[in-house]
Order: structure tokens, then C-alpha cells, then sequence
């Protein structure tokens, strides 16, 4: 599914001051390419992937995913469109603490009343097998809190792909993993994005994996100031 | 160190100001119920002269014999003033109205009251000339007579004019003047009326005002024995002010222990608050003690803060505590025997203010503990664990401080130190199993909650057990008002069942007494006209023990040794009757019952059947004898049976039963019970019977009940109001509760929709989380409030109980949408942000 931005600018409050977060930004992803937005804290990359996916309204311009104008959509509407198509990773993984690893990777799912899937694979089965695949087949019952950062992370890989998501969006995936852990998780990303062939937005500190992206925008003060590669894998 | 915990604490002023709100209701019902304890003091001890009229009151239920007379006679000659007054029910009919009524007339004589100021209207016709000849009446007189200023009354067949009404007149407290409003006539009209025949309940009382100002207690110590030995009763102005001040004191006493529950339930709110604040502050405190700060220092801080929202806490509920006492004199005046002036009371204030701070930051102590074993390391690794060190000195001393707390409250709060221990342990036991349940029941629900639930439910009641959840800290405060609550309204309805005079179908209505033998019949015919069924009469035979076992009652009354029969039983007017049946409010507990066959007057010693509470005050049992004074006559008797007696029951109940064949003879009066449905047929029944047996009463129920009524109401909804504060102070932590997990939240909101999740979704999700806590808060305080409203009915009232359903799924309704009320209200705006500034706030 193809990403496209035009215009994009976006204005906080800051204590009783205009902020902009990001101005101006043109930007597009296409269907199952990857792209790294990279570029010094405070340069708008967590505000610019959140707009993308349609997390917040911008302040001007729109944006499309798949031909969909967002701002077209309530806020509801959007929700469900994420739900459809769109999975998430977290820096600092945002699992549901109050419920047990399976039960985080099935919320997507049961979102949208999913209880089996297409092809006739139950949603649990489907949850059990991406667990499977991210390595924590023995962890289905286990609470975050009983989970590593990484084990923790890697639960949050496999709930983003849970819904087969035509776009994942990942923030800072590695950013609160040791290097090793960070690596293995990354080798899950590609994988799993490569075999669901979803279009990928990713932000970064990372140069390592900036450059594993194939393609790189870089932010600075909430412009783009630059934008190499063409993001095919 | 101020600054510190300044710095440390101001970001959680937001999200821990209602817990302060919590210790203020508290706080606030404990100032008001103390200072309003003083007023009430106060007021009546200022007044104590005018509550009685006099110095002294001897009071008996027939003539002074003469050696009463002489005392008072003795005292006059000393300087003194006496007069005396003849109280007895009569029915009084307006000639004009023909309305007739049972009053209490009260035939005065010598210029009582000596104290006080009464006013009449017309203002000025009190005190009366000495030749007056005029009646003065309640106001209550006039509404229910119709009847207005200057009308005629008859009293018995006496005409006399109503000269006027009078107000603060010395009063009774409570039912006796409620049920019987007073005509006040002189008392040579009272004895032209002749209503003062044998049998009557007359009430005969000198009343005397001593010359000397100041000892009228060293005046009548002299005569105490001679006064007692005549049977007679007495009391004294501050005697009665003692007795007055004690019946408000008990009241008082119950708001202050509900106020008290208040409090408790602030300080678990703030101790609550302490320890999800502290959680959250953990890494805080590890950096603070990386930069070099010592435990006691960061500890100190800590302790500082809980002190200032106990603070804060405290000031705010001594002034809602201060408004609050205004307010009670008004929402208790008819029950009130003085006007109270409310007076700020500083003890009031002081007590409640240092109970307030003290309690917070008593029960603060023991979640700020973890502060002191934060390693420094934790701020270099955030899932560093500290190392939980054994329980130490400093910890047992803070558990010791909380119980030690809890203690002293009770103990301040109940009326001995006995009771208060057994307050506080009550309290702590309350508490106990309602903490139990909330574990027990929050732990089931986790276990046993159905799999294939759909997900919203699943994951609301998931929500229950997020970190740091509050849920049983929760369910146990909010589980603690609905207990309170739910026991007062469970007790209040049973009571109001009991005290429900005739409101059975077909059950008598209506009690007509002081009917002489010869009049009987034609009571019963009248009655009979208008009754549904045939109207039942029963024998009165007056009576009183003069001897126990031989012993004679003056003996008796002489031994004040524990175990020594009691001077009440002995010393009374027994109104005994003789019958060969058991009734149904009666249940034989001892010996045998008389067999229906006539008695042989040869026979040995005639037999009673005497109630088991009176057998214990004389401390008697099956065999002793008995002997009776009845009209002059004495009478030995042997006591063949004891029975329990169902008084709540509207009936004619005895203590005493003597056997057929042995009393009959010796003088009584009757007392018949009728069923007499409509007003108009009951207040025809009241004019005939006034205007043909002029010394017999008629008792309308429905009158009676009104005057009970509007009593206990006053009495509800004053407990209902301090009942409101302890329901409050639950919503209010439950609401504190929720806005101290409010980030939290918004963080699981902001992940929902992130993942998809509508606005309707995350809504009914939050939903559910109130609606399952206010369920789970209600069910254990039910359970307990049934077990202990059934405790008190049974046990303490000694009354069948009955469960209310209806009541009961209110309050399960209303608790339920309490907690979702204030859960939702709570979390506005968490639905309402964008996520992405709640995942970029976090990220910050």
C-alpha cells in the first residue's frame, strides 16, 4: 500500500506557544518499499509517522494511504482503517500490561471481531504462529511484566503483523534494546515484512538500521533535508 | 527539606487532591458531630432549671402518701416554693368542633413552672391569676381539635374555655409528648371532672424550687431515703439535664462513629494515593539519592507531603465541620428539649483538625516504608529490583502506630474504654473481611472469568489487575460506605416494620383504657358499633410487690449488693391481669402452665406467670413467692411458669399473669382493643366514648403512629445525612482512585486506538472496568451489611428480621452506576486526545 504525503505541517502548543513540529513535507512510500526517517531528536520524525498513520490531524496538508485521504475519515473511521491495515512497533513496546502475550497479539484481530481469517486459520492460531515465528512459542501465557525488553519487543512484532497489515509503521524499534537483542529483532522486522510484503515506515536513530531500510529521508527541524534510495528491497 | 518534598510532590497535586477531599468529609462530619455534642451540652445545662420547672420533681402513680407530704410541707416551712400537678390521659371535646381527642390534661396548683420562660398567645395571659379560670393547651391542641381561642373544652364533663396557648413550657422529650399534647387547667377543675378514679394512668408530681440558690442537692440529699422509702420517684433539675444530655449523647455518639468511618476511610484513601504515588516515584528517588541525598532526607520529604495533603485535608474539613454544626440544630430541633446556639467549639476543631493529620500521615507511613530501600542503582537500571529487606524495627513500630490509631479514635469515640476497644476491633474486623472479600472476589473473577468472553468485556475486566491497579483499595473504601450504608437502611426498615402500630389487615386500631368493671359493657357496645370485629377486652389488675420470698421490698431495696433485685421492678406500679390461656406473642420458658379446670380456693398458694425479664431483674425463678399489694390487700403467690413475650407485637402483654379464680375480686379496670376502620368511624367512636364515659381513653393508632412517625424521622434522616458522608467518602477515593491511574489509562486508550480501536470501543471497555468494581465493591459490603443489620435486629433489637430486596438492588443499582458515574467522569478526556500526543508525551 503506497504512502503519500503533501504539504504536511504540524503545529503543537507548547506552553502557551505556537510549536512547529513539521512543516512543509512531501513525502511518498510506495506499496512494499521500505523507507528510514531519520535525523536529531526534536526533528519531527515521531510527529511525521504518526500523522502517517493518521494518529493525530495535521495542522495543513493531507495524507493518503492507498489512495485513502485520511483526513476524509472521523477519527473512528481511521481507527478502523488502522485496524484493517496498519500495524505499529514502539520504542518502548506498549503492550497491554493486563494481558497475557497471546492475548496482546490477538487484540488486533479482536478488534475488527476477527475470529478466523480468511484463508479458515483462527485468529488464536494465527497469534500462536506468529509468536512461533518471533521464538516465544513457549511464552503464549506469560504477562509482560514476566517478559525481557526484548521478548517483550519481539510480542510486539508479532502483534503488528497479527492483522496482516498492508503498512507497518515502527518507531525507534530497537531504540530500547541492547545492540545483540536489537539486531535479532530487526532479522524478525525484515523477515516478517518481506514475507507479508507490507510497505514499511521506520523511524530511527539507528545508521545500521537506516541503511537496511534501501531508502532514507532526513529530518531537521521539521523539514525533510534530505532523501536517498529508492527503498526497494 | 520543604522545598524537596515541594518539588517532588507539586506534580501529584492534580492527581491527589481527592484523597485530601476524603480526610475533609471526615474530618468535617467529626467537627460537626463534637461541636454540635458541645452545643447540645451546653444549651441544656444553661437551662437545666427551666427543662423541669423546679429544683425537684417527685413523682409517683398514685396520691403522695403523707410522708412525702411532709417532706414537702418541711421544705416550704424551710422557705421553699412547691406545687403540685395531676397528669392523666383524658379524652377533651370541643364543643363547638365536636371533635374529641386523648390529651394529656394536667390539672396545676401552686404556680408552676418556677423556671423558665414560657409565652403564651396572647402574649401575656401566662402565669394565670391564681382565681383564673381558663384552660391553656400545646398549639398541638387546637389543630387537632379544631378548635380555636376562647372555644369551650369539656374535660371530662367540665366546660372551660381555652384561655390561651403556651410554648417552652417544660417539656417531655420525645413520645410521651408526642402522642399527648397537654391541656393545662387548674386543678380544681381537674378533680370537678373526676377522672382521677381508680385505675386511671394518672401521674401525680410535686414539683419544688428551694430558697437556697445555691444547694438544692444538699437539700433533698437529706430526704433521698424517706422519699425513696415511699416508693416515690425523684429527680433533679441537673439530674434530668444529665439524663438529657445522655440521650443526645448517644446519638451523637453514632454520628460521630460514622464520622469516624469517614475519617478512617480518608486516611486508606491517602495511604493509598502514598503508595501508587511512591511506585511511580520510585526512579525519582533513586536519582535523588544518586545525587547524594540520604534516606532519612528523601523519606522526610515523603513524609511531608502525605503530612500536607493531610493537611490540607484537615483545614478544609473543619470548616465544611463548622458549617455542618449550623446546619444540625435545624435538622434536629423537634427532637431537641432546648433551642441549641451553635457555638464554634475549638476542642471540636482541634480534635477533628489533629485527627485529620495525624491519621493521614499515620497511615501514610507504612507505603512510604519502600522509599527508604531504593538503591541508587535503580536510577542507572530501571528494572533493577530492590532488595526487600525482613521486616524491621521501623516497619513494626508503623504497624504498631496504625493499630495504636485506631485504637485511640475508638476509644475517643464511644462512651467507655471498654466499648471503644470493642469499636476499634469492630472496625478493624470490617474492615478484615471486607479486605478478604475484595481479594477473594477479585481473585475469583480473574480465575473464573469465561475465556470466550468477547474481547471489551475480557478486557475491562482485565483492567482490574493493571500494574499498580487499586482495585482492592477500591473496592474495600467504596465496599466500606455501601456497608455503613446498607446496614443503616437494612436496621432503619426493620425498626420501622416493628414500630408499625396496626398496620396490619384486621390487627386492632384502635386501644380504649381506664373502663371501670361496670362501664365495660357499655365500652364494648360502642366500640362495638363501629369496630369490624368484636372488640376484646382484658382485665388491669394494679399491683405491687411488697414482698420477694418473704423478703420484704423495702429490705429488697435497702441492698445494694450486685445481684440485688432492682429497684425499678420493685419499686413500680404493676399492671398485671389473670387469664387460663397462653397467647400467641407468648412462649413458655420455665415450669408449667395452669390447667384450664376452676381452681380450688382451698388449694395451696395461688399461682403467676411472670415475664423472663422482670424474673431476672428480681432475680426470681419457678417456685419463688411473690407477695402483692392489691387495693390494701396482700396476696402471696408462687411463681408456676415463666414466659418470653413477644412485646414488639401490638397487644395487651403482661408481665405478670396471675391463675383464674384468685384476683378477680380485687379492684381493676379494663382495657379493650377494637379494629375500626376510616377516620370518620374513629373520631365518632372518640366523641361517644368522651361524651358518655368521660374517664375512659381512647388511643387512636393512627394518630400514635403519625407522632412516631415524624420521630423516627427526624432520627432517619439525620442518620441518613452522616450516613451520606461515609457513602461519599467511598465515591470520593473510588473518583481518586481513578484520576490517580488517569495516565495510565490514557496510555491503554492511546495503544487501543492505535491498534484500531473506536472511541466506543475504548469507551466500553472503561465501562465495563467501573461497572465490574462497583459490582465487585457492592457484593461483599451486601453480604456483610445483611450479616451485621441481622446481628443488630436479632440481637440487640431482640426482633424477627427481614430482608429487604428492593433496598438492596437499589443500592446494588446505585453503587454500580456511582462507580461508573465517577469511573467515566474520571476519565473524560482520556478518550478525547489524539494518540499520537499521548505516545509523544511518553516518549518525552
Amino acid at each position: 500500500m503506497k504512502i503519500e504525503a503533501r504539504g504536511l505541517g504540524k503545529t503543537y502548543v507548547s506552553a502557551g506557544r505556537p510549536l512547529n513540529v513539521l512543516q512543509d513535507v512531501d513525502l511518498t512510500v510506495e506499496a512494499e518499499t521500505s523507507v528510514a526517517i531519520v535525523g536529531p531528536s526534536g526533528s519531527g520524525k515521531t510527529t511525521l509517522l504518526g500523522l502517517l498513520a493518521g494518529l493525530d490531524v495535521p495542522s495543513a496538508g493531507r495524507v493518503c494511504l492507498g489512495g485513502q485521504d485520511l483526513q476524509a475519515l472521523t477519527e473512528d473511521d481511521r481507527a478502523m482503517f488502522r485496524a484493517r491495515y496498519v500495524g505499529f512497533v514502539f520504542q518502548t513496546f506498549h503492550l497491554l500490561p493486563t494481558l497475557t502475550a497471546l492475548e496482546n497479539v490477538l487484540v488486533p484481530l479482536e478488534l475488527q471481531g476477527t475470529r478466523r481469517l480468511e484463508d479458515g486459520t483462527l485468529a488464536r492460531d494465527r497469534a500462536a504462529d506468529l509468536l512461533a515465528r518471533v521464538g516465544l512459542a513457549d511464552r503464549l501465557g506469560h504477562y509482560p511484566a514476566q517478559l525481557s525488553g526484548g521478548e517483550q519487543q519481539r510480542v510486539a512484532l508479532a502483534r503488528a503483523f497479527a492483522n496482516q497489515p498492508r503498512i507497518l509503521f515502527a518507531d525507534e524499534p530497537t531504540g530500547n534494546l541492547d545492540g545483540e537483542t536489537g539486531a535479532a529483532v530487526v532479522d524478525l522486522l525484515e523477515a516478517l515484512n518481506h514475507n507479508e510484503r507490507t510497505t514499511l515506515a521506520l523511524v530511527t536513530h539507528d545508521t545500521t538500521l537506516a541503511d537496511r531500510a534501501g531508502r532514507v529521508v532526513q529530518l531537521a527541524k521539521g523539514r525533510i533535508v534530505s532523501d536517498s534510495g529508492n527503498g526497494a528491497r | 527539606m520543604l522545598r524537596l518534598a515541594w518539588s517532588e510532590g507539586r506534580g501529584a497535586i492534580r492527581s491527589t487532591w481527592m484523597y485530601s477531599m476524603a480526610v475533609a468529609l471526615g474530618v468535617g462530619a467529626l467537627v460537626a458531630v463534637h461541636g454540635f455534642r458541645a452545643d447540645a451540652d451546653r444549651s441544656i445545662r444553661a437551662e437545666a432549671r427551666s427543662l423541669l420547672g423546679a429544683d425537684l420533681r417527685m413523682s409517683r402513680r398514685d396520691p403522695f402518701p403523707d410522708s412525702v407530704r411532709a417532706i414537702v410541707d418541711s421544705l416550704v416551712a424551710e422557705g421553699a416554693t412547691a406545687a403540685s400537678v395531676v397528669s392523666v390521659p383524658s379524652m377533651v371535646l370541643s364543643s363547638r368542633s365536636q371533635t374529641a381527642r386523648l390529651f394529656q390534661v394536667r390539672g396545676v396548683d401552686g404556680g408552676w413552672p418556677f423556671y423558665g420562660h414560657p409565652s403564651s398567645d396572647p402574649p401575656g395571659a401566662w402565669p394565670p391569676a391564681s382565681d383564673h379560670r381558663g384552660a391553656f393547651v400545646d398549639p398541638a391542641v387546637l389543630i387537632q381539635l379544631d378548635a380555636r381561642l376562647g372555644d369551650t373544652l369539656l374535660v371530662g364533663e367540665v366546660p372551660i374555655p381555652i384561655t390561651a396557648t403556651v410554648v417552652d413550657f417544660p417539656a417531655e422529650m420525645g413520645f410521651q409528648a408526642a402522642v399527648g399534647p397537654r391541656v393545662f387547667v387548674p386543678m380544681a377543675v381537674l378533680e370537678e371532672a373526676d377522672l382521677l378514679r381508680f385505675g386511671s394512668l394518672a401521674r401525680y408530681q410535686a414539683y419544688v424550687a428551694t430558697s437556697d440558690d445555691d444547694a438544692p442537692d444538699a437539700v433533698f440529699r437529706r430526704y433521698r431515703r424517706l422519699i425513696q422509702a415511699g416508693g416515690t420517684s425523684y429527680t433533679t433539675a441537673d439530674w434530668r439535664a444529665e439524663d438529657l444530655s445522655e440521650g443526645l449523647q448517644g446519638l451523637s455518639r453514632f454520628l460521630g462513629i460514622v464520622g469516624l468511618a469517614a475519617v478512617l476511610l480518608g486516611a486508606v484513601g491517602v495511604a493509598n494515593a502514598v503508595h501508587v504515588f511512591v511506585r511511580a516515584k520510585l526512579t525519582n528517588v533513586a536519582v535523588l539519592r544518586c545525587l547524594g541525598a540520604t534516606r532519612r532526607r528523601v523519606m522526610t520529604a515523603y513524609v511531608i507531603q502525605a503530612g500536607a495533603m493531610g493537611l490540607v485535608g484537615s483545614v478544609i474539613g473543619v470548616l465544611v465541620g463548622v458549617i455542618l454544626q449550623l446546619a444540625l440544630p435545624a435538622l434536629l430541633t423537634d427532637l431537641l428539649p432546648v433551642d441549641i446556639t451553635p457555638r464554634i467549639s475549638w476542642v471540636a476543631v482541634g480534635l477533628g483538625f489533629a485527627i485529620g493529620l495525624w491519621t493521614t500521615v499515620a497511615f501514610a507511613l507504612g507505603p512510604l516504608l519502600p522509599v527508604r530501600n531504593v538503591s541508587p542503582l535503580r536510577a542507572l537500571r530501571a528494572d533493577f529490583e530492590d532488595a526487600h529487606p525482613p521486616t524491621d524495627r521501623l516497619t513494626v513500630v508503623t504497624r504498631v502506630v496504625v493499630a495504636l490509631t485506631l485504637l485511640l479514635l475508638a476509644v475517643v469515640e464511644a462512651p467507655t474504654m471498654l466499648q471503644g476497644v470493642a469499636l476499634a476491633a469492630g472496625l478493624g474486623g470490617v474492615v478484615g473481611v471486607l479486605w478478604g472479600l475484595a481479594v477473594v472476589a477479585t481473585r475469583a473473577v480473574r480465575r473464573f472469568f469465561p475465556a470466550n468472553a468477547s474481547y471489551v468485556w475480557r478486557q475491562g475486566v482485565a483492567n482490574l489487575f493493571r500494574p499498580r491497579n487499586q482495585t482492592v483499595p477500591v473496592v474495600l473504601s467504596l465496599g466500606f460506605g455501601v456497608f455503613v450504608v446498607g446496614t443503616i437502611v437494612e436496621v432503619e426498615r426493620n425498626l420501622s416494620e416493628a414500630f408499625s402500630l396496626g398496620g396490619s389487615e384486621g390487627s386492632p386500631n384502635v386501644l380504649l383504657f381506664d373502663i371501670q368493671s361496670d362501664q365495660r359493657l357499655g365500652v364494648e357496645a360502642a366500640a362495638a358499633r363501629v369496630a369490624t370485629s368484636p372488640p376484646q377486652s382484658t382485665p388491669l389488675v394494679p399491683a405491687r410487690i411488697v414482698a420477694l420470698n418473704g423478703q420484704s421490698s423495702v429490705e429488697l431495696m435497702a441492698d445494694t449488693t450486685e445481684g440485688a433485685p432492682s429497684r425499678w421492678a420493685l419499686r413500680r406500679e404493676h399492671r398485671n391481669t389473670y387469664r387460663s390461656y397462653l397467647k400467641d406473642s407468648e412462649e413458655l420458658v420455665g415450669g408449667s402452665w395452669w390447667s384450664d379446670d376452676a381452681r380450688d380456693p382451698q388449694d395451696d398458694v395461688p399461682g403467676i406467670s411472670m415475664e423472663t425479664s422482670l424474673a431476672d431483674a428480681l432475680g426470681v425463678g419457678v417456685g419463688d413467692r411473690v407477695s402483692w399489694s392489691l387495693g390494701g390487700r396482700e396476696l402471696e403467690t408462687e411463681i408456676r411458669s415463666l414466659r418470653q413475650v413477644d412485646w414488639a407485637r401490638f397487644d395487651t402483654n403482661f408481665y405478670v399473669v396471675f391463675e383464674p379464680g384468685v384476683v378477680e375480686m380485687a379492684p381493676h379496670t379494663w382495657v379493650t382493643l377494637a379494629r375500626v376502620e376510616g377516620v370518620s368511624e374513629r373520631a365518632a367512636l372518640q366523641r361517644d366514648i368522651a361524651v358518655s364515659f368521660k374517664n375512659v381513653s381512647v388511643l387512636d393508632l393512627a394518630q400514635v403512629q403519625e407522632a412516631l412517625d415524624s420521630l423516627l424521622g427526624i432520627m432517619r434522616r439525620t442518620i441518613r445525612f452522616l450516613a451520606i458522608f461515609a457513602g461519599l467518602a467511598g465515591v470520593v477515593i473510588l473518583a481518586g482512585a481513578v484520576t490517580v491511574t488517569r495516565s495510565q489509562r490514557t496510555r491503554e486508550a492511546a495503544i487501543l486506538k492505535t491498534l484500531g480501536a473506536r472511541r466506543a470501543v475504548v469507551f466500553r471497555i472503561l465501562a465495563i472496568e467501573y461497572a465490574a468494581l462497583g459490582a465487585l465493591a457492592v457484593t461483599g459490603a451486601l453480604l456483610l451489611s445483611t450479616v451485621a443489620s441481622w446481628s443488630l435486629i436479632s440481637w440487640f433489637f431482640e426482633l424477627e428480621f427481614r430482608l429487604h430486596v428492593v433496598p438492596a438492588t437499589l443500592l446494588v443499582g446505585g453503587v454500580i452506576g456511582l462507580a461508573l458515574t465517577a469511573g467515566l467522569i474520571g476519565s473524560r478526556g482520556v478518550l478525547a486526545r489524539p494518540p499520537l500526543r499521548v505516545l509523544r508525551e511518553l516518549a518525552d
